[in-house]
């Protein structure tokens, strides 16, 4: 508002600019005070509008139907480093989870700051985040804030899933945390999806009847008849069988397979087209994945396989299988490259140096992962989690230590077991996390260059020219 | 009397003839007094090189940024994710190019004036303080836009080799055009201040990157002062819509952001007539 011009003396005018000062003052910060009021008031409404493709930054459907079925509180501590610009994303999605649900209470907490509570809570590594629910605890790591929602399911979840591994023909450890021979970060990965782990030996006492899947590691010694006839019961009653074997391993755990049209051929798959940069001809990508199968579709990226065999489907749907079971479905979901090969060659696996020959080698693309459901034959239409399911891949290297963090390694390594066990919930949330933006692409070198000329030197250019026209015609012609 | 007060007569007195000419065109705040301001001051822009120097300069860096960060996406983020490795990384290098051109646009606008001795004139005007701040205001973003604008060519020219997701690009040029928005107000209270132009510019820098610096040490606060710090950082809330994000707090903090600035400077320019200020 216009206000009077003032023409009094100057004490009284001196005076009467103070008091200006002073209201002007007032009004500043009672105006900047409203602001903010009506700033933290909005803010608290978490209204957001996500336009990116796969509303990566928003909860997911996934997300929302697990914290809204919390029915017990769960506690996040999130111990980070604030300068790091990482944890912000992580704040982000916490601040959503605890929006949307009560049960859902955080805390973002600096370990340099906090150095009392973070050794209380056994924290040592900048990132970690602890979970906590009904006396459970599960921490992962802030790098991979895509697991708090599984996270959360896992210590708010009462049921117990097992998940047992064959014993005694050579397997794989899952309990050996060898940089390179071992198989526990597996394990971690399928304890944080809240599996329990269990050894079993098929010989001393069968398949436990909480059995949710049985996985072969890469058995190297045969099975025995017993142990086999025990297997096959537990595939009668529906069972859920994972059989990750090894080239020349456990042959008559092979042999018993292929009555259910599971071949797990003897040659070793070679793909020199694929293989890592510079790498060996035996250790190679996938290229080939099939889209209709959650396991494969899941993946973020293509598998990397160390020394795989071939394992191909000889039964078509319908066909007869023990136990009176038939063939529900099949599907090879996971082959290597049309220019490989399965070679017969003795010295492939032991020089790595090998050449196809018609004749003597199986033309690619050859299937390394398979999966067949049965049905019984009085039944056949019963939901494919309730049917016989045997999977069958050909290398047991890609759950590895070494090679469990290459590529899309993980998620098979955790959708696998996530699909044979039921958890379908899982399996969204891994696809939802690795669908892409948009698929990768290349711009050339002189593309690029066109870029940096046009946009940093003619765009400019342009603006200075005019610039000096119109300083010269301001300067002759004005 | 002091010079002071003699300059505090003149103005009153401007004010008294501004009064009576206001109520004589009209009441009430008018939108098409405000344009004459606006198409004034951007006549005023147009007829001197700085501009265009100017924007040329800011398209020279963000022409570089493109550039650089292209690079960068294809050879150390393997063309993957255009958003993130990409927009992202771009959107906040162009920010730091309107610091550091933005600042040079506003600092012209009271204290060129003031310097020449037109802004007597101008308050003489039939015009109130708000149609003189709204037109002045506007020609600024204007030429912010048209700057803004310009950058345009790099998602096209990429969209020509590779098709992307245009909705996330969106919501960073919004993000870009509320951040510009607020360092012209900040910039117009800052010039509103000055008598030189030179000063203008700087303080305004000086005082955009204090809303920037505000939470860069966060060793010395507390969590919940950081929380605080950080919901009053520029900078910080841009964050968002360079992911491609719309988040109503952080639009609503730019909108008041730019009108407490605005609001200061029609309080700075009132100021004169009881300070004795030109």
């Amino acid at each position: 508002m216009d206000r009077p011009a003032l023409k009094n003396s100057p004490t009284a005018e001196r005076r009467s600019i103070w008091l200006n000062y002073a209201v002007l003052l007032y009004t500043a910060i009672a105006f900047a005070a409203v602001l903010f009021v009506a700033n933290a008031i909005i803010s608290t409404g978490n209204i957001r509008w996500d336009l990116t493709p796969s509303k990566r930054f928003s909860l997911s459907e996934f997300d929302k139907r697990v914290l809204g079925g919390l029915t017990h509180n769960v506690k996040v501590m999130a111990f980070v480093r604030t300068e790091d610009p990482a944890y912000l994303d992580l704040a982000d999605l916490l601040f959503q989870a605890a929006a949307f649900t009560p049960r859902l209470t955080y805390q973002v907490i600096d370990v340099n700051k906090a150095p009392g509570l973070s050794r209380e809570y056994g924290v040592s590594s900048y990132g970690e985040v602890v979970v906590e629910s009904q006396g459970r605890r599960r921490d992962f790591d802030n790098a991979r804030s895509d697991e708090l929602i599984p996270a959360i399911l896992q210590v708010s979840s009462a049921a117990n899933k097992h998940i047992y591994f064959t014993i005694g023909h050579g397997e794989r450890d899952l309990f050996n945390s060898d940089r390179t021979l071992g198989y526990s970060q597996w394990r971690g990965l399928l304890e944080q999806n809240n599996y329990q782990i269990d050894n079993v030996s098929l010989f001393a006492s069968g398949v436990p009847e909480d059995a949710r899947v049985v996985v072969s590691l890469g058995p190297r010694k045969d099975f025995l008849p017993e142990e086999l006839a025990a297997l096959a019961r537990y595939l009668d009653h529906g069972g859920h069988y994972i059989a990750i074997i090894d080239p020349y391993g456990s042959p008559a755990l092979v042999e018993f397979l292929k009555k259910y049209y599971l071949d797990f051929i003897p040659q070793v798959v070679v793909d020199p087209a694929y293989r890592l940069t510079a790498g060996e001809i035996l250790t190679t990508q996938i290229p080939l994945r099939s889209e209709e199968n959650p396991m494969s579709r899941s993946m973020s990226a293509p598998a990397v396989f160390s020394l795989g065999r071939g394992v191909m489907i000889t039964g078509a749907v319908g066909a007869s299988a023990p136990d009176d079971l038939r063939i529900a479905q099949e599907d090879k979901f996971l082959s290597s490259s049309h220019e490989s090969w399965a070679s017969n060659d003795p010295n492939a696996l032991t020089t790595g140096i090998t050449e196809y020959q018609a004749g003597r080698d199986i033309k690619g693309p050859i299937p390394v992962a398979s999966e067949i459901d049965f049905a019984p034959a009085s039944n056949p239409h019963i939901p494919v989690q309730q049917m016989t399911r045997l999977v069958g891949i050909g290398s047991s290297a890609f759950a590895s230590n070494q090679f469990i963090e290459m590529l899309g390694n993980r998620d098979l390594a955790v959708s696998l077991i996530n699909e044979l066990a039921g958890d379908e919930m899982l399996i969204a949330s891994r696809e939802r996390l690795n669908k892409n933006e948009t698929a990768a692409f290349y711009i050339n070198d002189q593309e690029a260059r066109h870029m940096l000329i046009f946009g940093s030197v003619v765009e400019p250019a342009i603006l200075f020219l005019i610039a000096i026209t119109v300083m010269v015609r301001r300067r002759f012609f004005a | 009397m002091s010079n002071a007060a003699g300059t505090l007569e003149v103005a009153g007195g401007a004010t008294e003839s501004r009064r009576a000419a206001i109520r004589a065109a009209g009441t009430g705040f008018s939108v098409g007094r405000m344009l004459a301001v606006t198409r004034k001051e951007l006549r005023s822009y147009f007829a001197f090189p700085l501009v265009y120097v100017l924007s040329g300069v800011f398209l020279v860096l963000a022409g570089y940024y493109a550039y650089t960060d292209l690079v960068f996406f294809v050879t150390i983020a393997f063309a993957r994710d255009i958003i993130q490795n990409y927009w992202q990384l771009l959107f906040s290098d162009i920010r730091l190019c309107l610091l550091l051109t933005l600042p040079f646009i506003t600092m012209r606008l009271f204290a060129e004036e003031r310097k020449l001795g037109t802004i007597e004139l101008l308050y003489t005007y039939p015009l109130r303080d708000g149609e003189i701040l709204g037109g002045k205001y506007l020609a600024s973003v204007a030429i912010f836009i048209m700057m803004l604008a310009l950058t345009m060519l790099y998602p096209v020219y990429i969209y020509s080799i590779h098709s992307f997701p245009l909705f996330p690009l969106s919501a960073g040029y919004l993000g870009l055009l509320l951040l510009g928005c607020a360092f012209i107000a900040c910039g117009v209270f800052i010039s509103s201040l000055c008598e030189s132009q030179v000063m203008a510019g700087m303080g305004t820098i000086t005082l955009l990157l204090f809303f920037w610096i505000l939470n860069w040490n966060e060793a010395a606060f507390t969590n919940s002062w950081l929380a605080l710090l950080r919901a009053f950082s520029l900078f910080d809330q841009f964050g968002s819509f360079a992911k491609g994000v719309i988040d109503l707090d952080h639009v609503t903090y730019f909108v008041f952001f730019i009108v407490f600035f605005l609001f200061l400077t029609q309080r700075s320019m009132e100021a004169r007539k009881w300070t004795g200020r030109r």
